[in-house]
């Protein structure tokens, strides 16, 4: 799809695909594209050109006579600043036309307690974000479209967010986020995209993206001892750093067989190693920095949208 | 339990730790959504504001015209008559910026963006909004009336004036059908300026560009429109000016259908950039 801003083309033929049951994390940097492709997703905006379905309809199609069941966070939450959070809860249900009982048990999903009674303009930044959240959660909705929930959460709510997140997939539910916080991103998601300048530059998996997929990292007492036991089974290592850290190279094209942890575990204790610390490295910010560092060459535009 | 309103069996009363509200039953959930903004308004300071500033006007001036014995709105020692009068112009304007205020504040919340992502047809918020603006528009036209009506009994009863004609005679239920279509009108005005143009400050801005410096200052100044206003149409219906009935009626027929034709038009391929 195509969106133009006057001069600015903010997407430049963006092709994403999102399936039932899927957690998908757009990522990229701010201007990339993301809120805009979100909102050409939900139908609050049009596309110049390009084709786009939600839930198998054209997303601004009045369509079917009956509000859809999808859930959706765009930006800053957009709250009645004297309605209560309850009532705020309970008139998202019945523009819905869901039962006012959705009210309460999305606001127990989120803990929103006593706090609920109080008009919603009282309320800390975080906490407004966490209202809109339960909002899109009233339905409950077959997709959530979500731009950078957790922002302004503390760390116990973004955990709720998260888990909830990861319960809404595993009942069947699609989530389509996008999101700055790469750790959450990389341990959520089933696929990723990495957009820049309106495109999507690299998708899949989040350990599968970039120069650094199926990386590990293992820190040991001894690194040369480790890297001689890691090369006799002609695994790929090398030492990063004075700090006896050590990177093993597993992904394709680099390895055959694709080694995970415990395998590299094992052929350490076999040599009599035991690693202070394992762990995979952060792979998708290795293929965010290479994303966003000019490797996109320049979009080719159709000429309804070229101007 | 009570009944609130009879023909919509939708409504009700209930009693509840704050007292009580009106609320909507259960499988109405449109009447729902607006009776719950209806509740919202009510608590908005600028709303209260409203109400209280145009009632105290309009009690001011029938006061004085009891005190002063002069003539209130051209109907002459009868209060209640004027200040029905009132209620439809300016009230109908006062009611119409405050309809523009409330409903363009929503545009500033972006209520409306959480609103279509859950719902995509735009013709439904509208109505949404509309309906919003009818419920304000005719809690106004209550109020006010009341208060026009009430106070002006008062002070006849209170000065002994004899108005010549019974508060319940069908001049006044005249004025009050005219006073509540033009509140209505200008509520309607006051919705579609604030959702064409987005905002509240544009929106109250664009009707009382429309309504003060177009009808009351140039439309008098262009013979062939001075008597096709809304404004003198309005103040027909209420008994007052010499402009035909039926052209009055006519102007506010279609000021009202082509006003919210080309709301829901324009509105209908809305996009939310903001």
């Amino acid at each position: 799809m195509y969106r133009r801003f006057g001069r600015t083309l903010v997407l430049a033929g963006l092709d994403l695909r999102v399936g039932q049951g899927e957690l998908y994390g757009l990522i990229g940097p701010n201007g990339a594209g993301k809120t805009t492709a979100l909102r050409v997703a939900l139908g609050l905006l049009a596309a110049d050109a390009g084709r786009v379905r939600l839930l198998g309809r054209d997303p601004r199609s009045a369509a079917g006579g009956r509000p859809r069941r999808v859930g959706s966070v765009i930006e800053a939450p957009a709250l009645s600043p004297r309605l209560t959070g309850r009532e705020h809860l309970a008139l998202i249900a019945r523009w819905v036309s869901a039962p006012d009982a959705e009210a309460g048990r999305v606001a127990g999903l989120l803990g929103l307690g006593r706090m609920a009674d109080r008009p919603t303009a009282t309320w800390s930044t975080g906490m407004r974000q966490v209202l809109a959240i339960a909002a899109a959660l009233i339905g409950p909705p077959d997709l959530l479209v979500l731009d950078e929930p957790t922002v302004g959460l503390d760390p116990g709510h973004r955990r709720r967010v998260n888990d909830l997140l990861g319960d809404h997939v595993a009942r069947g539910g699609t989530v389509l986020l996008s999101s700055h916080q790469l750790d959450d991103a990389e341990r959520l998601c089933t696929r990723v995209g990495l957009m820049a300048a309106g495109r999507l530059l690299q998708e899949g998996p989040p350990t599968e993206l970039g120069s650094a997929a199926g990386r590990y990292q293992i820190t040991v007492g001894d690194p040369e001892a480790a890297l001689a036991a890691l090369r006799a089974v002609r695994l790929i290592c090398w030492r990063d750093g004075d700090d006896g850290r050590v990177l093993v190279e597993t992904g394709p094209p680099y390895q055959v067989g694709r080694p995970d942890g415990s395998a590299i575990a094992r052929v350490l204790a076999d040599a009599g190693i035991y690693p202070s610390d394992l762990r995979r490295s952060p792979t998708l910010e290795l293929a965010y920095a290479e994303v966003t560092s000019g490797l996109a060459p320049d979009p080719v535009v159709p000429a309804e949208v070229a101007r | 339990m009570i009944r609130a309103a009879a023909g919509w069996r939708g409504w009700r009363w209930r009693w509840g730790a704050q007292g009580r509200r009106l609320e909507v039953r259960a499988g109405y959930p449109f009447a729902g959504a607006v009776a719950l903004r209806a509740r919202e308004l009510a608590r908005r300071p600028v709303v209260v504001a409203a109400f209280a500033v145009q009632g105290a006007a309009l009690a001011l001036a029938e006061l004085v015209a009891a005190v002063t014995g002069d003539d209130l709105a051209g109907a002459g020692d009868d209060l209640v008559l004027g200040g029905l009068r009132l209620v439809a112009v300016p009230g109908g304007l006062a009611v119409g910026v405050l309809v523009a205020a409330v409903v363009g504040a929503e545009f500033g919340w972006a209520t409306e963006r959480a609103l279509l992502a859950r719902d995509p047809r735009r013709l439904r918020l509208a109505g949404y909004q509309l309906a919003v603006a009818g419920v304000l528009a005719a809690a106004w036209w209550a109020a006010q009336s009341l208060l026009a009506v009430v106070v002006a009994a008062l002070l006849e009863a209170g000065g002994g004036i004899a108005a010549g004609i019974a508060w319940a005679a069908p001049a006044h239920w005249a004025a009050l059908a005219a006073a509540l279509a033009a509140t209505l009108l200008y509520g309607l005005l006051g919705a579609a300026c604030a959702l064409v143009l987005r905002g509240a400050l544009a929106g109250v801005v664009a009707l009382l560009a429309w309504g003060l410096l177009g009808e009351l200052v140039l439309a008098p100044r262009w013979a062939p429109a001075s008597g096709w206003t809304v404004w003198t149409s309005a103040a027909r219906l209420t008994g007052q000016g010499t402009t035909p009935l039926p052209r009055a009626v006519l102007v506010v027929a279609l000021a009202f259908g082509a006003v919210l034709a080309g709301c829901l038009a324009i509105y209908a391929r809305r996009q939310v950039r903001d």
